[in-house]
């Protein structure tokens, strides 16, 4: 009977044994990666993960109602400005912006935060900056030797897309305010044409494929 | 020259993101009513827009060089990576990688380079390093990636294809002062046993009809009232055949200035051998022992130096449990009457046999050990160190047996290491030879 329990347990311990190793072994292997990846990176791909973490604060600052920019919340929001820095080559940076685009729309219709127009250009800006260099750092290699000039012009560009769509926010929403009251009306139909420009961009993009 | 890919150029996740999160916003936007969604899409829209306005269409041009194509190992090494754009839009970056052999060694070679080309505009990336070993190396491929439309679009890779670069080695100092054994040729500067027109004295005789006036000693012929000539012996070239035993490789090579592995002790010892005998005017051929049995003739001069270099680069073992010699390596390759250098770890009996051989056929063999240090890191175990003194003593008992046979054995050791077995050489030489043929 003694016999009998023995053998399970000593079968448990060999199958246990080895699957700790394993694990542990990974771990390891993960550490070292880690450890090579900070001792090889290069100071330019490192400011271009430092902006996307910089403007996800941001972004996170004016989208999020005041109630949650104080104690323990603000950490969960760094980590989650953190996503997107860490993996830009991943969804994380789109689910950085839909989140942030929810917790917008939650601050200006739950918690009744001040939606000025001031704070919405902003977080537009903030987040297409986000948008920008996470797809400056996806195609940066983090040990690549870079000039200067070539992470400067791009964030140069980005801030140039950034006023020309301000400046067209505004314009569109200055013709809006000229015909009241059927905003809602205008809203649909501009979102509508601009759904069928973003169709004829995926249009583009699959002919490209 | 670079490839060009099928595909040029291809969306990124950039602008699948783009294309998801406009139409999201603008969706919701239009069930919600809220305008703001909508300039949260504006600047994604925008910037799609005005950065696939103007699109590439031509694929980058990429190339990889270097100053020379043969470089002796542990030398500088220059290598230029070029990039360019012939596509009249500009690219955000380029992206340059270059791969290389193991031994090539590039000032930050493993990290990729980023270049930004304007149209019509060529970016080269001069990149300094050295050669560590000597072979034959690659430099290359270079692979290159262009980002435009502001990370929208991306070029498929462009790839070179790579560069080889002969590392010629760096040969070890060798000099040796002695005699050979067997000069035979009609010209050179060794001294032979024969009497003839050369420059080392070999005494004094009384004049014959065909000596030379100008070979008259007249303080000798005033003394003995009779004439005397100065006898001298003649100059004769020698011919050298190294033998390599290319049966096992062993040791790890840590490149110029690291540990040497057999091959490397074998290869560069080689070389300054070679370079020794045909600066003197020797003829020099080589050998190897192996499956190959790679053969290259007796010849002279600085192109056979050259030719020599070249030969070893394509030295590789040939390990085999198999008996060397069947209808491959034979005997009647090595001229009889010339110097046999072999240059060998001793780690294989079917090298002691075939040593054994050689001087069994009346052949002057010196065998030159490059085995060099025995001091291997090897796994602890128990047995291991007496494994080790066992194996250690089989190879002193087979040293042993070759000095038996008349095998001299010599550790390489740079200059002069030949200079005693040479001297020994030179004199049984000189003396009655009895041998099997």
């Amino acid at each position: 009977m003694s016999a009998a329990k023995a053998e399970p347990a000593g079968e448990r311990e060999g199958t246990v044994r080895p699957e700790l190793v394993l694990i542990r072994k990974g771990a390891s292997d993960r550490v070292d990666r880690a450890k090579r990846m900070v001792s090889r990176a290069t100071g330019w791909p490192l400011v271009v993960r430092g902006a996307i973490f910089l403007f996800g604060l941001i972004a996170q600052a004016l989208a999020y109602p005041p109630q949650a920019l104080a104690g323990a919340p603000v950490l969960a929001l760094m980590l989650i400005a953190l996503l997107p820095t860490l993996w830009p080559r991943t969804g994380f940076v789109s689910g950085f912006y839909i989140l942030t685009t929810l917790a917008w729309l939650a601050a200006t219709t739950l918690y009744d935060a001040n939606a000025s127009l001031t704070r919405l250009f902003a977080l537009a800006a903030a987040l297409y900056l986000v948008h920008s260099t996470a797809a400056l750092a996806a195609v940066l290699p983090y040990d690549a030797v870079v000039p200067p000039v070539v992470v400067l012009r791009w964030l140069l560009r980005s801030l140039g897309t950034v006023v020309v769509a301000t400046v067209l926010s505004a314009g569109g929403l200055f013709l809006l305010n000229r015909t009241e009251p059927h905003t809602y009306f205008a809203a649909t139909l501009v979102g509508l044409a601009l759904t069928v420009a973003v169709v004829g961009v995926v249009a583009y993009a699959v002919r490209r494929r | 020259m670079s490839e060009t890919p099928d595909r040029t150029w291809v969306p990124t996740k950039a602008m699948g993101r783009t294309v998801l999160l406009t139409g999201v916003l603008l969706i919701l936007a239009a069930l919600f009513g809220r305008i703001d969604l909508v300039i949260l899409a504006v600047p994604l829209a925008v910037g799609a827009g005005l950065a696939l306005a103007r699109r590439p269409t031509e694929a980058p041009l990429v190339e990889v060089a270097i100053d020379d194509p043969v470089a002796i190992e542990g030398t500088p090494l220059s290598v230029r990576l070029g990039s360019g754009n012939p596509d009249r839009v500009g690219y955000d970056l380029m992206l340059l990688r270059l791969s290389t052999g193991r031994w090539v060694r590039v000032r930050h070679g493993d990290r990729p380079y980023v270049s930004r080309t304007q149209p019509g505009e060529l970016v080269d990336v001069d990149l300094e390093g050295s050669l560590r070993r000597w072979g034959r190396h690659a430099v290359g491929p270079v692979t290159a990636h262009a980002v435009a439309c502001h990370g929208l679009l991306v070029s498929a890779p462009v790839r070179t294809a790579p560069l080889l670069l002969d590392g010629y080695p760096a040969t070890d100092p060798f000099a040796a002062d002695e005699a050979m054994p067997r000069a035979a040729g009609l010209v050179g500067i060794h001294r032979s046993r024969r009497p003839g027109e050369g420059g080392e004295l070999a005494g004094v005789r009384m004049f014959g009809p065909g000596d030379r006036l100008r070979r008259i000693d007249w303080r000798v012929s005033l003394r003995a009232r009779e004439l005397h000539v100065a006898a001298t012996l003649s100059d004769r070239d020698a011919e050298v055949v190294l033998l390599l035993d290319v049966l096992h490789e062993a040791g790890r090579s840590g490149g110029v200035g690291g540990a040497a592995s057999v091959f490397d002790t074998t290869v560069r010892a080689a070389a300054g051998i070679a370079e020794h005998y045909l600066s003197q005017g020797d003829r020099v051929g080589m050998l190897e022992y192996g499956f190959r049995a790679r053969r290259l003739r007796s010849g002279s001069g600085r192109r056979q130096y050259l030719t020599i270099l070249q030969w070893l680069l394509d030295i590789k073992a040939n390990e085999s449990a198999q008996e060397v010699g069947i209808g491959m390596f034979d005997l009647h390759l090595i001229p009889s009457h010339a110097l046999v250098i072999v240059l060998t770890p001793l780690v294989d009996p079917r090298t002691a046999e075939m040593l054994a051989r050689l001087v069994r056929s009346g052949r002057i063999v010196i065998a030159l050990d490059t085995l060099g240090s025995l001091k291997v890191p090897l796994p602890a175990t128990p047995w291991m160190e007496s494994a080790y003194r066992l194996w250690g003593l089989e190879r002193q008992n087979l040293l042993g047996q070759l000095g038996e046979h008349g095998v001299p054995v010599v550790t390489w050791a740079g200059a002069g290491s030949l200079d005693q077995v040479l001297r020994d050489a030179a004199r049984l030489a000189s003396g009655p030879r009895a041998g099997a043929r």
